[in-house]
């Protein structure tokens, strides 16, 4: 199992700066996501660790050992790539085989390795087919064995699992995860899928525009965000701007104005720095408020309902506030004979716990 | 952001062998190879046009402009070939839309004949002609007893027709695979969009293919003007360019070598604006679009389908009337032209006797030259494809600048310079070898440069990441995925030096005479029976390899041509 260091690394292709300097540690046999939108740097990170690309500038250890001036071939990292990359001339033997037919390794042994690989990818009986014959998920277990019938120092996947269906992809990275427990190789996985990165990953950053903008566990992730961006990035998340009013350092809370006079309060461990502020409120955060008895004014917004989306265990609606802003509401259990219908008047409310708040005015409006 | 950036620092042989790898090598090697063996020949060629005696640099050219006897060949040239062209255009854009998208009978025997035309020497189909038109032609002979006087096939009227017949392939196979390119969604979409049958054709259709017909045209407007074999055999005291070039340079008592440089420069300049014109056009035009479901075809119907299989018969059976000519008349006994209904194989006894190290010769010279050719090719499109030198695009329009150059220019630049020590080539095969391999690079590295865009540089780095060197990587892995193009491209080179004539017949030296060489002189000398029996010999040769590819490639054979 081995630690992977990157140190400021930065990359440029020509006036464009894709890795502003980007710091991370993985540590032995952790499962490490790399998240974030297209253009955010992740694959390029990716890429340099395999060697395919040369930073400009910064280090990438393995196990404290500097492996810039390594070239690719010999980094002993197992990627697994996008688009597959099968070698379309080999079977399926061959494929696996490959790269420990250039490795010393005995007929036998390269036999035994490759079927021990294949088993756990289950892929047995299937040595001799070509890839042609093989469907997407096969074609994709192929390639994540032959990538680590070599026993590389990390594993490294660059959104293996895009090309796949819905289905067979959740399927497969449950298969991804199990078989890396079970080996306890590093690996890290590059996605822009913020739902796959929460249900794979020991720990996800977040990047941005060339920068890493949060590390943490999935759920650190979720429910602490460091920024508007992850608030919005991982997960989807309603935004308010709001000014402060006032703050209780004893209790750690704050009271904002959203607009309108309305009031919401949330917590706050610091004192204060500035007066604006935007409030971000998952949409699971809020719930309807018992229309018999609306006489809250705190963590409170009337508004009706614009559009309703039924999803069986969940229903997702969008409420147009009184002051025009659309609000998501996902309500998790839901009351099936009374669904909300559109058009409805309601009021939203939140517990103050679970409001989450950042400085400065809320992204995009 | 705030960290200092720390430069990379790499140990000195890693760093050597990245600035200066294998590849670095291959593209030098590749720069050299041209610049020796193609630009200084071509320069050479230019420096001798300006030679004079006064000392007036530009008195070849004025020469050239100002006689008759010189200027006339470029008209002859222009007024032959562009009606040509015109012509071939005519046939094959009609051709190509009628076989690709009606279920005429028998469509994939049309398409191999036609492709076997393309590949058949046009100087045998013209002599052909000769046989059939010709002064004692049986179809003139035919008709005399009903005192029917025949046009003669000889001059420009015989040549352009000759020219039409034996180049619509090139327009044919060009606009055929652009509109097997089509979705069928296009037409579709156009029909939905409520315009008739005829008006798609030419609104959505006919545009689509325009950059395709163009770039057909060109090619076969290029291939035209530089041909020599051709107007030799049927245009008589007609004189064009190349014929003119030639007559000029091997004529020992009045020939002018300054002026056959000079109109070779002409000639070039001609076939340059000619390809320069179509990379502009193919780079300038092209639509990349993903076809899912090609043009769906149609059953030929009522009038119009019985015209549009009377109109494919016909060419086709033009197309192939040459062939079958010369195979009755490679078996009839006779003296001279005069054939005659008594059949044996006594001109194939007399070819393989007198002969039959002409037909070795162009074997074992074609074979040497495909071999060298893919080798070239493989490793240059490498370079054109993954490259990452500036220099790439250079070389891209470098390799395919021999496609512009005539034989007959090609030979007079290297009789200039290979013709004194030390690099004294003339009188050897190796000069033979040499302009084979430069004048069909350009053919082999199109193959391997298509094969090599379709396949994923991510397999490459996938081999990489498993541990093996980027070096062994391309032999382990894109090599064997080259296979295709590596046979297509050898194959066609190898066709097509086997039919090259028009600089052999300036570079050949006595023993290493070839197949090409013995018809062209064997027509000349009126020697019919010998001139088809060896012709047969050559057809079988380049058919048989391409009916094999088309074996073992399919569809994707096409793509080599």
């Amino acid at each position: 199992m081995t630690q992977v260091k990157i140190e400021n690394v930065q990359k440029r292709y020509g006036n464009v700066a894709v890795l502003k300097g980007v710091n991370l540690v993985i540590e032995p046999g952790e499962f490490f996501t790399l998240l974030g939108p297209s253009g955010c740097g992740k694959t390029t990170l990716l890429r340099t660790i395999a060697g395919f690309l040369t930073q400009d500038a910064g280090t990438i250890s393995f196990d404290g050992e500097c492996i810039d001036p390594m070239p690719a071939h010999k980094r002993n990292t197992g990627m697994v790539f996008q688009n597959y990359a099968i070698f379309p001339h080999l079977n399926v033997f061959d494929n696996v085989a490959y790269g420990l037919r250039n490795r010393k390794f005995s007929r036998q042994e390269i036999a035994d390795k490759v079927a021990n690989v294949l088993k756990l990818v289950r892929l047995e009986g299937l040595e001799k087919r070509m890839p042609r014959e093989l469907s997407g998920g096969q074609q994709q277990r192929v390639v994540l064995a032959r990538a680590m019938v070599i026993e590389p120092r990390v594993l490294l996947m660059d959104e293996p699992l895009s090309n796949l269906d819905a289905k067979l992809r959740v399927a497969m990275r449950g298969d991804i995860r199990a078989m890396q427990r079970k080996v306890g190789i590093t690996t890290i996985y590059v996605t822009h899928d913020q739902e796959e990165a929460l249900a794979i990953s020991d720990r996800i950053a977040v990047m941005d525009a060339g920068q890493v903008q949060q590390i943490g566990k999935p759920a650190e992730v979720y429910v602490k965000p460091a920024n508007q961006f992850v608030a919005d990035f991982v997960g989807s998340t309603n935004l308010l701007d709001a000014k402060l009013v006032k703050h209780d350092a004893t209790a750690k809370r704050a009271m904002f104005d959203v607009g309108n006079g309305i009031q919401w309060q949330a917590i706050m461990l610091d004192a204060p720095s500035a007066q604006q502020y935007s409030l971000a409120i998952r949409p699971e955060s809020l719930t309807f408020a018992n229309s018999n008895a609306h006489n809250e004014t705190l963590n409170c917004l009337a508004g009706q309902i614009a559009d309703a989306s039924y999803g069986g265990a969940m229903i997702r609606y969008q409420i147009r506030l009184d002051s025009g802003r659309i609000m998501l509401v996902q309500d998790h259990n839901p009351d099936q004979i009374a669904l909300k219908q559109i058009g409805e008047r309601v009021q939203l409310v939140c517990d103050p716990t679970r409001v989450l708040v950042f400085e400065g005015g809320a992204r995009g409006g | 952001m705030a960290a200092k950036a720390v430069p990379i620092s790499r140990p000195k042989s890693a760093r050597l062998w990245q600035n200066f790898g294998f590849w670095n090598f291959v593209t030098i090697g590749a720069f050299a190879l041209l610049a020796f063996f193609l630009i200084y020949p071509l320069l050479a060629v230019f420096g001798q046009s300006l030679t004079s005696k006064t000392g007036d640099l530009m008195e070849g050219y004025r020469k050239f402009f100002s006689q008759p006897y010189y200027s006339n060949s470029l008209l002859n040239s222009l007024l032959v070939s562009i009606p040509a062209t015109f012509a071939s255009m005519l046939i094959g854009v009609p051709l190509a839309y009628i076989v690709t998208r009606y279920s005429i009978p028998n469509r994939s025997l049309i398409r191999a004949a036609i492709v076997l035309t393309l590949i058949s020497p046009p100087f045998i189909g013209a002599y052909a002609w000769v046989v059939m038109l010709g002064r004692a032609g049986l179809v003139n002979k035919f008709l005399e007893n009903f005192g029917v006087q025949v046009p003669s096939i000889y001059g420009p009227i015989g040549l352009g027709f000759v020219f039409t017949i034996t180049h619509y392939p090139f327009v044919f196979l060009i606009v055929s695979s652009a509109i097997r390119s089509i979705d069928q969604s296009i037409e579709d979409a156009a029909r939905n969009l409520g315009s008739g049958e005829i008006k798609t054709l030419l609104t959505v259709i006919f545009p689509i293919l325009l950059p395709s017909i163009t770039a057909g045209v060109l090619l076969s407007f290029m291939t035209i003007v530089a041909d020599f074999g051709t107007p030799m055999i049927i245009g008589e005291r007609f004189r064009v360019l190349p014929t003119h070039i030639y007559s000029e340079f091997v004529n020992e008592m009045g020939g002018n070598a300054t002026m056959a440089s000079a109109m070779s420069v002409i000639l070039i300049a001609i076939c340059l604006i000619a390809l320069a014109l179509q990379r502009y056009l193919a780079f300038k035009t092209s639509y990349h679009a993903q076809t899912v479901r090609p043009l769906e075809t149609r059953k030929p119907q009522g009038w119009s389908g019985a015209l549009m299989i009377g109109f494919t018969y016909l060419v086709l059976f033009v197309s192939l009337l040459p062939m079958i000519v010369i195979f009755f008349s490679s078996f009839s006994i006779g003296r001279g032209s005069i054939l005659t209904t008594n059949f044996g194989w006594d001109n194939y006894e007399r070819v393989l006797y007198n002969i039959s190290e002409a037909i070795m010769n162009s074997f074992w010279l074609a074979t040497m030259s495909a071999l060298i050719d893919i080798v070239l090719a493989v490793l240059i499109a490498y370079v054109l494809v993954r490259g990452k030198t500036r220099l790439r695009g250079v070389l891209d329009s470098l390799v395919a600048l021999p496609n512009a150059i005539p034989g007959t220019v090609i030979a007079v630049g290297f009789i200039i310079v290979f013709n004194q020590p030390p690099f004294l080539l003339t009188g050897t095969w190796i000069i033979l070898v040499v302009s084979y391999v430069v004048r069909r690079l350009p053919y082999a590295v199109r193959a391997c440069v298509a094969m090599l865009q379709q396949i994923d540089s991510t397999i490459e780095e996938a081999s990489v990441n498993l541990g093996v060197p980027p070096l062994r990587t391309f032999l382990r892995v894109v090599m064997p995925l080259m296979i295709p193009a590596i046979i297509g491209g050898g194959i066609m080179t190898w066709v097509t030096t086997i039919s090259e004539l028009s600089s052999t017949i300036l570079l050949y030296y006595g023993p290493f005479a070839t197949m090409t060489v013995k018809i062209f002189s064997n027509v000349i000398t009126n020697e019919f029976g010998t001139a088809s029996a060896l012709a047969v010999i050559l057809t079988i040769s380049t058919f048989v390899p391409l009916v094999l590819m088309y074996r073992f490639l399919g569809e994707r054979a096409e793509q080599a041509l």
